[in-house]
């Protein structure tokens, strides 16, 4: 009932137009959801080292190194912000020299990972296959400088791609998968869909 | 073993290490190739340029550090164009690196351009809900900030004394990798209020915003060849383009894997020489 009134309030608010009292009502309500989603950030905060300290308190072999890694980070990062404040340059500094470079070193790894993925398993063995692989090659050099350099046709048949193919496809898929959201969302609203309020049973 | 065999067999550190040679190559011998300014490039900077001295840009900088490589040069030369312009930016961040990257980016350009911060640019910094934080924040932003990132009241600050709620944003400009953004702040912010979006996004996003270019997103910069074409039309050549030539030779040879190793297993099936 509760998902029922405040759905259809929230539907109504966007799509007709409503006095301003009864807008700045739904605009509370959209703040009340940052401030729930806030706080489960914190829910899950406490979930992770609870399931990360039990790891470590049972020694659960060739994991519970990890987790006193993941404790530690989750400890130290909110404790330096709340001590001395997410302007310092200590902080800063912590930041880009361990977070920063992880994070866009792991990212860095990827791309050796998707190019020996892409040797190994993009092998045109029927027509489709094929159409794809040269598709992609198209695009690639579309992006590539060197692509127009080889041949000036590349930027253009790569962009045709992109305009007609790819755009086309992305909205027939976009407007299925719309129709789709809507027959769920008013599932939701009805009652006949119950995930969000009972883990999962319908 | 063949040759065939050889080629369709070769050891991933080879692949790994040839792959590097093509990425750092051109770092230290440029190729300096031309750069063609694409349509939705020259739109987004188009969007920027049409807007009159003073006005309000409200900018979501949602970069993370795996993201900063592909989509932070877009967002650095936009937010280089938008304060020489004249233009005010309003700085959030949908993603908890958000602030952080606001805090590195931003106070160098504006100091080299002389701007202000509370005058010229604000950083209000991160906010949670995804798309429900955006509608919430759009329609009252001291709801969801009641202080900046640096802990200053919001009535302190002189560029948003006059704004706080969708009203006084001419444009949205977001950076982000997340697939999902640009199609939160096309409901939230252009299909209700009308606000014209443009965005830097990493390649996987690209895919996602195009079909929206022209009509619900007015420009978008594709990853590191957008930022490249963005610092080509400002004439201020700059990370993005000399990052261009590691893309022509790792592209090229990508590709030219992939064709050899095709036309190996092609030949393989025939039996081969």
């Amino acid at each position: 009932m509760i998902t029922f009134i405040i759905g259809f309030f929230t539907i109504l608010v966007y799509f007709i137009g409503l006095p301003s009292s009864v807008n700045q009502a739904s605009n509370t309500l959209n703040s009340w959801a940052t401030t729930i989603v806030a706080l489960s950030i914190g829910f899950g905060t406490i979930v992770l080292v609870r399931t990360h300290a039990m790891r470590v308190i049972k020694r659960r072999e060739g994991e519970w190194v990890y987790s006193i890694v993941i404790i530690i980070g989750v400890i130290i990062f909110p404790l330096m912000y709340l001590t001395i404040g997410p302007n310092s340059s200590l902080y800063k500094t912590f930041y880009q020299t361990v977070n920063a470079t992880i994070g866009a070193s792991i990212y860095g790894l990827v791309l050796f990972t998707l190019v020996g993925a892409m040797y190994r398993t993009f092998r045109a063995r029927r027509l489709n296959g094929l159409l794809l692989l040269i598709a992609s090659c198209i695009v690639m050099l579309q992006i590539a400088p060197i692509g127009e350099a080889i041949w000036s046709g590349f930027p253009i048949l790569g962009q045709w791609i992109i305009d007609y193919p790819m755009v086309g496809a992305y909205r027939g898929i976009m407007i299925a998968s719309a129709f789709g959201a809507l027959a769920i969302c008013f599932r939701t609203l009805l009652g006949y869909e119950g995930g969000h309020v009972s883990g999962g049973e319908g | 073993m063949n040759l065939l065999e050889k080629i369709l067999n070769i050891p991933t550190p080879v692949i790994s290490l040839v792959l590097i040679l093509t990425i750092s190559v051109p770092m230290f011998y440029p190729l300096g190739l031309p750069i063609t300014i694409s349509p939705m490039v020259k739109a987004t900077y188009d969007s920027i340029e049409q807007l009159p001295e003073g006005s309000v840009v409200l900018m979501d900088y949602g970069l993370t550090p795996a993201s900063v490589a592909e989509t932070g040069c877009g967002g650095r030369a936009m937010i280089h164009h938008m304060l020489s312009k004249g233009l005010k930016i309003i700085f959030i961040g949908g993603g908890v690196d958000s602030p952080m990257f606001v805090e590195k980016d931003v106070p160098p350009i504006a100091e080299s351009l002389n701007k202000e911060y509370g005058t010229d640019w604000v950083h209000l910094g991160y906010y949670a809900g995804a798309e429900t934080g955006r509608a919430a924040l759009l329609a009252d932003l001291s709801k969801i900030f009641p202080k900046d990132h640096r802990g200053n009241s919001l009535q302190d600050l002189e560029l948003l004394k006059d704004i706080n709620n969708y009203e006084g944003v001419s444009l949205i400009a977001v950076v982000t990798t997340g697939s999902d953004v640009l199609p939160m702040w096309i409901r939230q912010a252009n299909t209700p209020y009308g606000i014209d979006i443009i965005g830097s996004v990493d390649g996987a996003s690209f895919s996602i915003a195009v079909p929206y270019f022209p009509t619900q997103i007015s420009g978008i910069l594709n990853a590191l060849r957008g930022g490249a074409e963005y610092e080509a039309l400002m004439k201020r050549p700059g990370e993005a383009i000399s990052g261009m030539d590691s893309i022509s030779l790792s592209f090229l040879y990508v590709i030219l894997l992939l064709v050899v190793t095709n036309v190996a297993l092609f030949l393989k099936k025939d039996g081969g020489p």
